[in-house]
């Protein structure tokens, strides 16, 4: 599986892997521009629009990322074949909305990998996963809470989200807190805040 | 449920995958054992989760924007390669067809440099034999290359040289150098004047050059 394009900086796909796993903002550019226009292009040989495809692909790549950002994660096969996996599921959700006559078949229809969710976190990871709508109106009631935690609290998850992946010792000095560690804290206490307003939100929705 | 600052830092660090192996499994068993902070972390995970997501969405998006842009560059840089490539093809073209329009200087089977090599009093003789012309003049910075060699249609044995700027047209008579067909097939143009001690002039870029006869011989022509 070693990776022979010209300019990637990583030895193989494993490697690749290992970088997500430790945040590496490179490798998550890298994976996203490696793949996707092959991607595209298979979801479009089996009948998608373009502007589905697109769709497709990110969604497909908001799954895989999650997925092998968990230290747990194994690559078992290609990265691409993996990606492809993830996308033909995708691709077969989108077609049973749009022809729920279409029967399930076994390595298309059903995209948990495990069993079906049963704690807090599986309920609101599993469901976004395998329900992009539902994905969707979660982020919708994320960016109300977010609105409401305050301006500083918001720049600052704002920017822990966005460069969580640099050194906090660098974003500690950006937001006048002692170290890095001081950083931490203060992204929990707003994320403390967060999870008070979405928390009830989410399981509200997903009573409905 | 209010946690202590070393099990905040415990979480974030656990969310952000920084514990040990070690570290990990002993959490991950607390976890297993204590209910409230097992859900209090799941929640954290969920927002987390859904945090790193909108980012992630964000960041895919500006992905987007460079693969577009590296798209564009990519077609635009096959286009100019393309270009590049029928230019140079259109070039070697032109430069292969003018080489081939060329007369053949071979025709008197002598190297050119050879052909060069008039002698100087041959040039000067005034004897007219009505074989030809040549022409020495002081313009020998304004012939330019191109008229080292006459025209395709051009009469056959009919030369220029730049380099010692004689105009040589092995000729049956004068006649022949009246005729303005012969005269545009030169690209010059060449004026007879009895009256000046029997002078062609040759005509090129609205300058005069007086051209004097000579005599070339025969063996220099074959």
């Amino acid at each position: 599986m070693k990776i022979l394009s010209l300019g990637n900086p990583f030895a193989d796909e494993h490697a690749l892997v290992r970088a997500i796993q430790r945040h590496d903002p490179k490798a998550e550019a890298y994976l996203y521009k490696k793949y996707k226009n092959k991607v595209v292009r298979y979801l479009m040989q089996k009948g998608t629009t373009e502007i589905q495809a697109e769709d497709l692909y990110q969604e497909t790549m908001i799954v895989a990322m999650e997925k092998i950002s968990d230290a747990n994660f194994q690559l078992e096969a290609k990265m691409s074949t993996y990606l492809m996996g993830i996308a033909t599921k995708k691709w077969y959700k989108l077609v049973r909305k749009e022809n729920p006559t279409v029967p399930i078949v076994a390595d298309g229809g059903n995209d948990e990998d495990g069993d079906a969710p049963t704690g807090i976190l599986e309920k609101f990871l599993g469901a976004a996963e395998n329900d992009s709508e539902w994905q969707e109106e979660q982020l919708q009631v994320l960016r109300l809470g977010l609105s409401k935690i305050g301006e500083q609290c918001r720049q600052l998850l704002d920017a822990w989200y966005e460069r969580k992946w640099g050194t906090s010792d660098e974003l500690a000095v950006q937001f006048g807190k002692s170290s890095g560690e001081a950083l931490k804290k203060a992204v929990h206490k707003c994320r403390e805040k967060l999870r008070e307003i979405v928390i009830p939100a989410w399981n509200k929705k997903l009573q409905y | 449920m209010e946690l202590n600052d070393n099990d905040t830092l415990l979480v974030e660090r656990y969310l952000a995958n920084e514990l040990s192996e070690s570290e990990r499994k002993n959490f991950q068993a607390r976890l297993q054992t204590d209910a409230e902070l097992a859900a209090y972390v799941a929640a954290h995970r969920a927002v987390d989760a859904a945090l790193t997501r909108e980012h992630r969405k964000k960041r895919f998006a500006a992905y987007d924007k460079e693969i577009k842009r590296q798209n564009v560059l990519t077609v635009t840089i096959r286009y100019a390669a393309a270009a590049a490539v029928v230019l140079a093809a259109g070039i070697a073209a032109y430069w292969q067809w003018n080489k081939q329009e060329q007369p053949q200087l071979a025709q008197t089977k002598k190297p050119a440099q050879e052909l060069l090599q008039i002698p100087q009093q041959t040039i000067q003789s005034r004897e007219n034999t009505g074989m030809g012309f040549a022409g020495v003049d002081s313009a020998q910075q304004l012939i330019p290359l191109w008229l080292t060699a006459a025209p395709a249609d051009a009469p056959a044995a009919t030369y220029l040289f730049r380099d010692t700027l004689q105009v040589f047209v092995p000729i049956a008579d004068d006649t022949q150098l009246k005729d303005s067909a012969f005269q545009q097939s030169l690209g010059l143009f060449l004026t007879y004047d009895r009256t000046q001690n029997d002078t062609y002039f040759l005509t090129f870029r609205g300058k005069k050059y007086a051209l004097k006869r000579y005599t070339p011989k025969p063996e220099a022509l074959e």
